[in-house]
């Protein structure tokens, strides 16, 4: 233990170590939008990082996380690529793709119901169309900032205002149907 | 852990639309691993952007977008309580409640919505008055961080009222807002101060200062 560097001892820690754990999962579920996979990549991502830090410790212990991260975007794309190349091209990929039974995971669908009573209770709530206009523009439709800014006729405070309380409303609302740990699976589970 | 800022927030956003260049990127994913805070940020956005998308495929999004003109108007819960005065032409007499009267069916409500954004123009706000039974559902813009309730004063600014045409201490609303709901009779055409004056007194710049327009209904 005493010739490990610091970063190859935050990998010992538990508590360290599950926090970087929920990082490289979520950066992984995000590129992949698949859990398996991404389960899968995330113990080859510490397996890759932990074998590097036996070789050759890192300089500077901080590094330990941009590290991580470029190596769980490395897999991550591999993987895809792999994925690309193992397909056999029916000419029917979209059908196939859609095969699968979106019920089939009763609680994948719960959460996403639940998701879209939040969200149509936030904007329910919002005082003027506008301030929802602001946040379908932002969220929804991935409008620039400041072009929705000039189309409203709205100033930078107010925007950030409106975009601000959504947000809080709606983290509000999570908290009140879900523990805090469960956000990370709400999230995730697209 | 730190707090996020505005600009944070925008990287987020463009994390999650795919929007990042190579080295946007890894600065983000590298933050989502080392803080649990802006990790959390990003769920909330992710998990926001989604139900987006879902009550615009469950096709419920369309009706949250249309104008409040004609609906029931929605006085949340949480705000069912407001201040009520009464407009219409000749003596003011105003009645002003926080946390609960909702009108009945028949009465209208038209929001005002008082923002820091100012024109040039001398009113912040101009409403004509239809000559319906009405109330006005007075919305005040108070700043980022606004105090926890306001004396909401309105008087007369064109000497043609004598009177202060509301006086009334109002809780801020959850959501930031102060929110006034007039009610009752006549409001004469002219031009109004509203101040609303912080709770606990703060200093003199803390106040907030608009000024309503009301315009003879018939004849418009």
């Amino acid at each position: 233990m005493a010739e490990m560097d610091a970063a190859a001892r935050s990998l010992n820690c538990p508590a360290e170590l599950q926090g970087l754990r929920d990082g490289v999962l979520h950066v992984l579920r995000h590129v992949l939008r698949d859990k398996t996979m991404a389960d899968d990549l995330c113990n080859e991502t510490f397996r890759v990082v932990l074998e590097r830090l036996r070789q050759q410790p890192l300089e500077e212990p901080e590094k330990l996380a941009p590290f991580l991260a470029q190596t769980a975007r490395l897999l991550a794309r591999n993987a895809q690529r792999a994925e690309v190349r193992r397909r056999t091209f029916t000419g029917q990929q979209q059908a196939i793709d859609e095969f699968g039974d979106p019920e089939a995971d009763p609680s994948a669908v719960s959460q996403a119901q639940a998701r879209t009573d939040a969200v149509q209770k936030i904007l329910a709530e919002l005082p003027t169309v506008r301030d929802r206009e602001i946040l379908v523009r932002v969220y929804l439709r991935d409008e620039d900032k400041d072009q929705v800014c000039r189309d409203l006729g709205i100033d930078d405070a107010h925007f950030r205002r409106v975009v601000f309380r959504a947000r809080e409303r709606f983290k509000a609302l999570l908290d009140k149907r879900y523990r805090a740990a469960d956000l990370y699976c709400f999230a995730v589970s697209l | 852990m730190t707090d996020i800022t505005q600009a944070e927030y925008e990287l987020i956003r463009r994390y999650l639309a795919n929007g990042l260049t190579e080295e946007e990127e890894l600065m983000v994913t590298t933050r989502i691993i080392r803080d649990p805070q802006f990790r959390q940020e990003v769920e909330v956005t992710e998990a926001l952007r989604y139900g987006f998308r879902e009550l615009e495929r469950s096709g419920k999004l369309a009706s949250l977008l249309q104008s409040r003109a004609g609906r029931r108007p929605r006085v949340p819960m949480a705000l069912a309580a407001a201040v009520i005065v009464a407009v219409s032409g000749g003596v003011i007499s105003y009645f002003v409640s926080y946390r609960r009267n909702v009108p009945p069916p028949e009465v209208e409500i038209e929001t005002l919505r008082f923002e820091t954004t100012r024109g040039d123009a001398r009113a912040d706000v101009t409403w004509k008055a239809s000559g319906r039974p009405v109330q006005l559902e007075l919305v005040f813009d108070v700043g980022s961080s606004p105090a926890g309730s306001y004396r909401v004063i309105l008087r007369s600014s064109d000497g043609t009222q004598d009177t202060t045409a509301l006086d009334q201490v109002v809780e801020t609303a959850p959501n930031g807002e102060v929110v006034v709901l007039l009610d009752g009779t006549p409001v004469k055409p002219g031009y109004y101060d509203v101040t609303l004056e912080p709770l606990p007194a703060a200093d003199r710049g803390a106040i907030v200062n608009y000024t309503l327009q009301i315009q003879d209904g018939p004849g418009e």
